[in-house]
């Protein structure tokens, strides 16, 4: 058991990270909220010892990309689906572009959303984001490209492109 | 970065009652749980885990790490697994070995096993695993009655003590369950003992010249996993397997009926222990009570982890029959042309 001031940093330094990833899968408030604090309850729980503060923030974000899936999965297990209309429903971002964008992501298959995410909004390299999920930086760019193409299609436009 | 994201980035946060909620209630003492199950979505999935290994520091034994892993997943009813690729790669900064493979319904699926040197450090020559050919990969999907599943197992020997960390991702279009790992750590030895006494009862491994190895410790991981099958239909037994390779069988044998709508069955055979790979060598015939031969598209795999996602056990061997059949159906299951006798 983790102490609790140390729990507490990791919360409130990587809260937007872990979130942003639940969000890009769920796209539900409520199942972000859910993903955000079993994660960082995981993180509480675990004996596992950390090296550093990036240490931390990959072992969260690898966390959180794992608990997102478990909630999409038992999302899609239910027998109906929740109403998006419903309390806790879909996230809304503030305009309607944002939104567009937000639902193109969680459309992806799902294995290009967290490195969409991570790259795109968390502004992480590649090699990072390779380190914190575990995969090679060639298995990333190629997630990220075709991510990018998948985007382009159901947006019509590459919001995408690196700067 | 793009003004858009940044923007869309801030907005993505949790509220403060939801961080205040959480860090008021982090739990002092840990909550009482067993192995924890983590459910991991449909799509594109990837299980992740990772482990650090420490080997003994006797010179003349080979270190062995051995990974467990099953997964269920999914709504599927059917899925047999084809092999279309293995490699092996091997270099000073990891080696890899990969599968890939189609499942029946077109998903494919890809296990990858990395390992790598500690961290600031690389294979030498003298000190670089290698993998057991023989023994090295057993990957099967499986029926289970809430899905279809995977099950595998990878072994890595080592002349050298060393230090190692293995990272294993399974990845496949139809998704996944992840499960957290229990790592049970272990240490194994090689010996051409022929005799080998199994210390623990379950764990005799033969390796690629034939010799046997010798379980005193092994390493480990078992992925506890909970989609069982449907329980035991038929409780057979009676006729003695006479295999060649079969270290210690007995007079009994049973049958588990994993799935009588999905066509797949399993064969306990008494004396078959974890790890032993009878089943290569062996042929398996199954035939109806009508006379009609059923097809098999797939058949073996000793069960590894002790309780994987079917809930079969060691020694447990899956026969995945290429028609939905009604195990009640079958009348004989034969193995090297011994017939196994139901009760």
């Amino acid at each position: 058991m983790r102490d609790a001031s140390e729990t507490e940093k990791a919360v409130r330094l990587y809260a937007g990270t872990v979130y942003g990833i639940a969000l890009s899968h769920t796209g539900s408030k409520a199942d972000a909220d859910d993903v955000f604090q079993e994660t960082f309850l995981a993180f509480h729980s675990s004996a596992k010892v950390f090296h550093d503060d990036e240490h931390i923030k990959a072992w969260l974000i690898r966390t959180a990309v794992n608990m997102s899936r478990r909630a999409v999965c038992g999302k899609h297990r239910r027998a109906e689906e929740l109403d998006e209309n419903m309390p806790g429903g879909r996230f809304e971002f503030a305009a309607d572009e944002q939104n567009d964008i937000a639902d193109a992501i969680r459309a992806l298959p799902e294995k290009y959303r967290a490195v969409i995410w991570l790259h795109y909004f968390e502004d992480m390299p590649v090699k990072d984001i390779a380190k914190a999920l575990g995969a090679r930086e060639s298995t990333i760019r190629s997630q990220l490209m075709r991510g990018r193409e998948r985007l382009k299609e159901l947006l019509g436009k590459d919001w995408f492109e690196d700067e | 970065m793009n003004k858009i994201f940044e923007d869309m980035k801030t907005q993505a946060m949790p509220d403060e009652s939801t961080v205040n909620a959480l860090i008021e209630s982090l739990p002092e003492k840990p909550r009482k749980r067993g192995i924890r199950f983590s459910h991991i979505a449909a799509a594109a999935a990837a299980a992740l885990s990772m482990l650090t290994i420490t080997a003994g520091a006797v010179s003349d034994w080979t270190f062995s790490f051995l990974g467990d892993f099953s997964s269920a997943f999914g709504e599927k009813t059917e899925a047999y697994n084809i092999v279309e690729s293995a490699s092996y790669s091997n270099s000073a900064s990891d080696m890899t070995f990969e599968l890939v493979g189609v499942s029946a319904d077109v998903n494919i699926f890809r296990v990858m096993l990395d390992i790598y040197p500690p961290e600031g450090t690389e294979f030498t020559e003298e000190n670089k695993p290698c993998m057991n050919d023989n023994i090295t990969f057993d990957f099967y999907l499986l029926n289970a009655h809430k899905g279809y599943g995977a099950s595998g197992r990878f072994d890595v020997l080592s002349d050298t003590p060393q230090k190692m960390r293995v990272m294993w991702t399974y990845s496949c279009s139809a998704g996944i369950e992840d499960r957290e790992i229990e790592f049970v750590a272990k240490k194994m030895t090689r010996t051409k003992d022929e005799n080998a006494v199994n210390t623990d009862g379950n764990s005799i491994i033969t390796d690629n010249e034939g010799s046997v190895i010798k379980t005193e410790e092994i390493w480990y991981t078992r992925i506890k996993t909970g989609s069982a099958p449907q329980k035991v239909k038929y409780e057979p037994g009676g006729q003695a397997i006479d295999l060649d390779r079969l270290p210690d069988s007995d007079e009994r044998c049973r049958i588990f009926v994993t799935s009588a709508e999905i066509g797949s069955m399993s064969v306990k055979l008494n004396g078959l222990i974890r790890g032993d790979l009878v089943w290569r060598d062996s042929t398996f015939t199954a035939v109806k009570t009508d006379g009609t031969p059923v097809g098999l598209i797939f058949s073996g795999g000793s069960t590894i982890g002790g309780e994987p996602s079917s809930g079969l056990k060691d020694g447990d061997i899956i026969l995945l029959f290429d028609d939905i059949v009604d195990p009640a159906d079958i009348a004989s299951v034969t193995i090297n042309g011994t017939e196994l006798v139901f009760k």
